[in-house]
């Protein structure tokens, strides 16, 4: 019926040859040909492990551009002190001295009776955990300004919390969902921090930011950033300089609850030059202001609400003004995202401290949490010591510039890597998370372990299955931050609810002490008072 | 190094059925099972009803593997129609015979229904009625569903249409139904292109079996390699966040879309037919370069072959076709491509995507009768024409595929948004220099995409006339390369915005 050979056996010893050939070509390790490293093609995978990821030669060191990031923490301390010397009164209401003329740094605009509290909450209250990862507090002075934070919080005043960090948090993922927690937690509104230009604006869900007549440069483009503006960072990584008429316009959004309205705002610029500046509210209130020439960090400061919308526009003087951003939301807690991608947390040396210094002095940071490393770590690297020297020095240059608040590093997140076997997670995790924790245990800081919050929600290989990550099995995204920021908001109230039970704790045992010393006396008193026998 | 126990112990473990790990061809566990099944296969080839059982349980565990108990399912399907169809042939009475096809079709696409698109449903009443109207169901979704009803589908109503004869044992049409090299992914071979191979003596020609490793290798080389690699490495990121890349990225991740997903269906269909080749089975061909198409309706003729033939056969002809005037021509049309769309996955986008088809499918249609020089396929016109067809056809295709690929509408008009108004065509020089590997790959894509087919022929024949020593050295060296970009880096994330 058929003509030729029937070639129904050949396939099978086609298939066996296959394999034999495959098995062979399983037991050649992993080399590099030409420069190209060729990773061993195990068929066997499933079944056998050949190890090669532990025969690894471990390399030395993790390759670090220190000596780019050079910081002389002493010429910072100076600088600092230098600046505070000389820095120029704030007006007063008398006629000004024309020799000493007070550069007015804050323009203030009230618009409504602002609420600044928060809600004092009660302990028992705080949602519960399902898996707690705490935040480990080094400090050794005995007076940690993250109990301070705590006892705000407890107590009901506002904190402001500033969250530097890289990709991972870009367009406020993650900060979205930890402010709104909080604020939903402790009180408070807006959105926080946004720049008054940036190419990401439309990523950011949490406030629609429309931008004209500004050119935006960001921290890691130093080297080509003009030359006058490289001085005139501050830890947001973002500068924009303007043109007369450029303008910028915020408006609060619904992705997350009590972003909109917001009470309070605050907008934050340079004005070397004599400039004038209009504010807008809601679009329907306006204010012009006259900046007076200084070299200064200034803010306009409006208190009250609600509002639903702010706008700045550089009317004239654009080329001494250098615009940074504005911050939605004044009154109680506010989370500020002030992300540049790329950074791994050194680019945070090239930031002007005197700036830094006079934005806490307007701010008032209670926490500054330094979320970086994820640009740093690599597979088959496992000494992170010179990159740990470099986290001390971030914490001490913070510490420099916000001396109030506390410092809370962020371990390094969960990521996952390609191997024969599918995804596993990144060997150097656990030697970039030790170098993180030793740094802030040098410095007496806090430290909280990202990875295994995510470790204990199934890891990035989980993260990436929910739709919680993206396909590089490193960053998250949105809902994956929702996720994130949850745990962190976790560990926050842990620390509310310990801070509100060593109260307790400390009261009952005033009130046991006083208890014991009424009794005291009462019997002293009592003793005095009996009639003596007469005999 | 594991110990003996251990890897028996894995080896066990991975025979058994895991969501997360299908079973597809291109895994190593298949490469195993495959050889140890074409063994017995070859043994037992002039046992034909025992091989018949042999092959049938062999797909019931292919089965198995990627949707556990719900290989029953394929069971009741295959019992189900086998009886309608016997019930259906012996009827005489019209009324009686269409009772019976329309309980054929109630069954199956019933069953398509329940597993597919329940929750679609129920979140179509929820927007309607408001949220919590009805609770979703946790259903899963048996893998290749669609196929296999569309499959069992053909069988009884070519039956109705009296174009076939019932098969006289139950085992026949399991074989058929179930058959595991079509099961999951297709093509959707009709009853009666496949039924009269079942029992014919099985016979594998040098030409089979060559053509058969041409089709697995080429299908390795799409799937595998290709579409996995530009998928994970590039589209999916630009899909998932469009506003963190440029207009240009967007657009490139779309013409990146339009490579994988075709690299991704037709590489798994390629292979499906060169192993069914390998078994002395053949299967019609089922994607023919659809981007050489100078016209949607000569894309349809091309893209997915047995799905566009069988929605015409069942679908299009049966609603009337072209046979009840031009207006209801073009409602026909558009009604076949809505649930085409629909077929292809239970979201408005699918929908929107078959609406975009249909309305383009039947305005070509009325471009044909009111523009008599116009040509239907690129064939037929000249150089200049067909070059532009096809461009434009390619682009009007790549829309639909952006509806296709988003999650949601918003997603599209991100996409849309950055292509028309942060196009940044500054950027690409970087990101071409970025992303060198992943547009390398496309561009060999499309370069072997737009050979013409004389080449494929000829690249066909050689492989097929090759020594087997040299084929099983091709197959090697090709799944050395799968596993080289199966277990290779991530291309991290690069940011080309500012």
């Amino acid at each position: 019926m058929y003509d030729g050979k029937d070639y129904t056996h050949r396939s099978w010893l086609a298939a066996a040859a296959l394999i034999a050939v495959l098995v062979c070509v399983s037991l050649i390790p992993p080399r590099s040909v030409g420069g190209v490293s060729l990773r061993r093609a195990n068929i066997l995978s499933d079944l056998i492990d050949f190890g090669d990821e532990e025969a690894a030669p471990a390399a030395s060191q993790v390759p670090l551009d220190e000596e780019e990031f050079r910081i002389d923490l002493e010429k910072v301390a100076e600088q600092l002190a230098r600046h505070s010397a000389a820095a120029p009164p704030e007006p007063t209401e008398s006629p000004a001295d024309t020799l000493f003329a007070p550069v007015q740094t804050t323009f203030e605009w009230t618009i409504g009776t602002a609420d600044t509290t928060l809600h004092p909450v009660c302990a028992n209250n705080l949602p519960p955990a399902d898996v707690l990862q705490p935040i480990e507090d080094f400090d050794t002075t005995g007076s940690s300004p993250l109990q301070a934070l705590y006892d705000k919080l407890l107590d009901g005043r506002p904190v402001r919390i500033a969250v530097l960090g890289d990709s991972f948090i870009e367009g406020d993922i993650l900060t979205a969902d930890l402010r709104e927690t909080l604020q939903e937690t402790y009180g408070g509104s807006g959105t926080g921090f946004a720049p008054m230009a940036s190419p990401l604006t439309g990523f950011r869900r949490t406030v629609r930011t429309s931008a004209k007549g500004w050119t935006p440069y960001n921290i890691m483009q130093y080297k080509t950033t003009p030359r006058p503006l490289r001085s005139d960072f501050f830890v947001s990584g973002w500068v924009c300089r303007p043109e007369n008429g450029a303008q910028t316009r915020w408006e609060g959004t619904d992705a997350r609850r009590r972003l909109d309205p917001c009470e309070g705002a605050r907008i934050l610029f340079l004005s070397r030059g004599d400039s004038r500046v209009e504010v807008g509210i809601n679009d329907t209130l306006h204010r012009t202001f006259t900046v007076r020439g200084a070299d200064v960090l200034r803010q306009i400061a409006v208190s009250g609400g609600p509002i639903h919308s702010l706008s700045f526009r550089v009317a004239e003087g654009a080329p001494g003004v250098v615009g940074y951003g504005a911050l939605l939301g004044t009154a109680g807690a506010g989370v500020d995202n002030y992300s540049v991608r790329s950074n791994n947390g050194q680019a945070l040396f090239r930031t002007n401290p005197a700036l830094n210094a006079q934005a806490q002095a307007m701010i008032g940071y209670d926490l500054v949490v330094l979320q970086y490393g994820l640009n740093i770590m690599q597979q088959g690297i496992r000494n992170y010591a010179n990159y740990g020297a470099q986290i001390v020095k971030m914490i001490a240059y913070v510490r420099q510039c916000f001396p109030s608040a506390a410092v809370l590093v962020m371990g390094v997140s969960d990521r996952s890597v390609r191997t024969d076997r599918g995804f596993e997670p990144m060997d150097a995790i656990p030697y970039m998370i030790a170098c993180q924790r030793g740094a802030a245990a040098a410095q007496g800081a806090a430290f909280w372990d990202t990875a295994a919050a995510m470790g204990a929600m199934g890891g990035m290989e989980r993260f990436v299955a929910n739709g919680w990550a993206g396909k590089d099995y490193t960053h998250i995204n949105f809902a994956g931050g929702r996720e994130v920021a949850r745990a962190l908001a976790d560990a926050l109230h842990d620390g509310v609810r310990r801070s509100a039970h060593e109260r307790e704790e400390r009261r009952l045992r005033e009130e046991r002490s006083q208890c014991v010393a009424d009794s005291l006396r009462q019997a002293v008193r009592e003793r005095l008072m009996a009639p003596v026998a007469i005999k | 190094m594991a110990s003996a126990a251990e890897i028996l112990d894995k080896a066990l473990g991975l025979l058994v059925y895991d969501t997360h790990q299908p079973l597809i061809f291109n895994s190593g566990l298949f490469l195993f099972l495959f050889a140890g099944f074409l063994l017995f296969y070859a043994l037992l080839r002039r046992s034909t009803s025992v091989r018949i059982i042999y092959v049938i349980l062999f797909s019931l565990y292919f089965y198995y593997k990627s949707s556990g108990v719900y290989f029953l399912l394929l069971v009741f399907a295959a019992a189900s129609d086998y009886w309608i169809a016997r019930a259906l042939y012996r009827t005489r009475r019209p009324w009686l015979r269409r009772s019976w096809v329309v309980l054929s079709i109630a069954v199956n696409i019933g069953m398509l229904g329940y597993f597919k698109y329940t929750n679609f449903l129920i979140d179509i009443s929820n927007r309607l009625f408001g949220e919590g109207f009805l609770q979703f169901r946790n259903i899963f979704l048996p893998v290749g569903i669609s196929f296999f009803v569309f499959q069992s589908l053909s069988y009884t109503i070519d039956i109705y249409r009296r174009q076939l004869r019932p098969l006289d044992r139950w085992t026949d049409y399991l074989f058929y139904l179930s058959f595991f090299p079509q099961l999951v992914a297709g093509p959707i071979v009709r009853a009666k292109d496949f039924i009269p191979q079942i029992r014919r003596p099985l016979h594998v020609s040098r030409e089979m079996f060559g053509t058969g490793v041409f089709l697995i290798l080429t299908g390795l080389f799409k799937k595998a390699i290709v579409s996995d690699y530009i998928s994970l490495n590039f589209v999916d990121r630009i899909f998932d966040e469009p506003l963190l890349y440029s207009g240009f990225e967007c657009l490139a991740g779309i013409y990146g879309y339009a490579l994988q997903i075709y690299c991704d269906f037709s590489g798994y269909s390629d292979m499906a037919i060169g192993i069914a080749l390998l078994l002395g089975f053949r299967f019609p061909k089922n994607f023919d370069s659809p981007y050489k198409a100078a016209t949607i309706t000569e894309f349809w003729r091309r893209w997915h072959i047995s799905l566009s033939t069988w929605l015409r056969d069942y679908l299009y002809i049966p609603l009337g076709g072209n046979r009840k005037g031009r207006v209801r021509t073009y409602i026909n049309l558009l009604i076949t491509m809505l649930l085409g769309g629909l077929w292809h996955g239970a979201a408005v986008r699918f929908v929107l995507w078959g609406a975009l088809h249909g309305a383009a499918l039947a305005l070509h249609k009325l471009w044909l009768k009111f523009v008599p020089r116009a040509k239907a396929t690129g064939a037929e016109m000249s150089w200049g024409w067909r070059i532009a067809g096809i461009f434009f056809t390619f682009n009007l295709v790549c829309f639909g595929w952006l509806m296709f690929r988003a999650e949601s509408m918003q997603t599209v008009s991100l996409m849309l948004h950055q292509i028309f108004s942060n196009f940044n065509l500054a950027v690409a020089p970087q990101v071409l220099k970025g992303y060198l590997s992943v547009f390398l790959l496309m561009g060999a894509g499309y370069a072997l995409h737009m050979l013409p087919a004389s080449a494929d022929r000829t690249a066909q024949r050689i492989v097929a006339a090759s020594p087997t020593v040299v084929q099983v050295l091709l197959a090697a060296g090709m799944i050395w390369c799968v596993m080289q970009i199966k277990s290779s880096d991530i291309q991290p994330f690069i940011y080309f915005q500012f």
